[in-house]
């Protein structure tokens, strides 16, 4: 398990278990969470570094990185919500048009 | 340069290229000035100009990248607050998590297959959406090349989370907790960071899809993708 998830669950258990209480890491927390994109900056700037090592084949990776992660991004975001939905049918008024259109359809 | 100079000097660039990214995004907001995005073509050209490499620039950078730990651990706190909500959506959000790994992993394995890559490039391919510590120990697993699935890995993270948001909105996915588990469960960190400024429950429930969907990839993937790349072939 990677230390950050760990850590992620870790807290989790503790907040639940009342042993850390919320009030004492809500802010702090909140500042971390604030700034996280910052954090992804340094290994962002390293892309551009290790882009030679695949550019024969760039554009075909960037197509297929591209392509399945829509696929992934799709289908995760749309089984979860339906699902969810045909869960709790009174949801059904604050559905979107073009969901509710793609319903009907089936 | 000492290490606590290159500490000052990579840490001062990226806040204040990061400061400057911000107010860019606040002025034109859209995905391609998404802050983390800006800021690193910023400093990939001040390395550029300035000769200071990658790998200097990365030494100093290290403290900051360390604080992605107890960041992404932070996200137990909006994880706690909205438990109840989350707690309600647990079998959708596991049937999307499921599918969308899986439907995530194959999408790749056919479009790279069809792209004719080099056998250890599919592979690594495969394990992208997996988040990087554990992307890393997988790749010799599934005949993958670890260096280059942390540039995948990395790559995947910044297109999610610049267009991510976008195509969810066009699909109409606006539930929050539907919209955290794409975010966590394709684009790993970056995106999880992405759904964060979103909103509290999209942040927590990334968080948790990025742990949930990387343990799950560490026991299938060495099993399935040579598997699926052989079937394939």
């Amino acid at each position: 398990l990677p230390g950050n998830v760990a850590g992620l669950v870790l807290m989790f258990v503790a907040l639940l278990s009342e042993v850390v209480p919320l009030r004492l890491v809500e802010q702090g927390a909140a500042l971390l969470l604030a700034c996280l994109p910052l954090f992804f900056v340094p290994l962002a700037v390293g892309l551009g570094s290790t882009a030679q090592l695949t550019a024969s084949s760039g554009l075909a990776i960037l197509l297929i990185l591209s392509g399945s992660a829509a696929v992934g991004f799709a289908v995760t975001g749309r089984v979860a919500q339906g699902v969810a939905r045909s869960q709790t049918r009174s949801l059904a008024a604050t559905r979107s048009s073009n969901v509710h259109v793609d319903a009907d359809c089936c | 340069m000492s290490m606590s100079m290159q500490i000052v000097v990579s840490a001062s660039l990226t806040v204040l290229a990061y400061v400057a990214s911000l107010k860019l995004h606040a002025r034109y907001p859209s995905s391609i000035t998404a802050p983390a995005i800006t800021a690193s073509v910023g400093i990939a050209l001040i390395l550029a100009a300035t000769g200071i490499g990658y790998a200097a620039y990365r030494r100093g950078a290290e403290p900051l990248v360390e604080l992605l730990t107890p960041a992404t651990a932070a996200l137990a706190i909006p994880l706690y607050k909205h438990r109840r909500v989350i707690a309600a959506r647990a079998l959708p959000a596991l049937a999307g998590l499921v599918l969308g790994t899986l439907a995530t992993l194959t999408a790749a394995i056919v479009l790279a297959v069809g792209c004719e890559l080099s056998p250890t490039l599919i592979r690594s391919i495969g394990i992208k959406s997996v988040t990087t510590p554990i992307a890393v120990e997988l790749a010799p697993l599934v005949g993958g090349d670890p260096a280059l699935t942390v540039t995948l890995v990395v790559a995947t993270g910044l297109l999610g989370a610049m267009f991510g948001p976008w195509l969810l909105n066009r699909i109409g996915v606006q539930d929050p907790v539907a919209r955290g588990l794409a975010f966590g469960a394709v684009s790993q960190g970056f995106g999880t960071a992405r759904a964060a400024a979103e909103g509290e429950i999209q942040g927590a429930v990334a968080g948790v899809a990025m742990g949930v969907a990387a343990i799950a990839m560490a026991m299938v993937a060495p099993v399935l993708i040579p598997r699926l790349v052989q079937l394939l072939m």
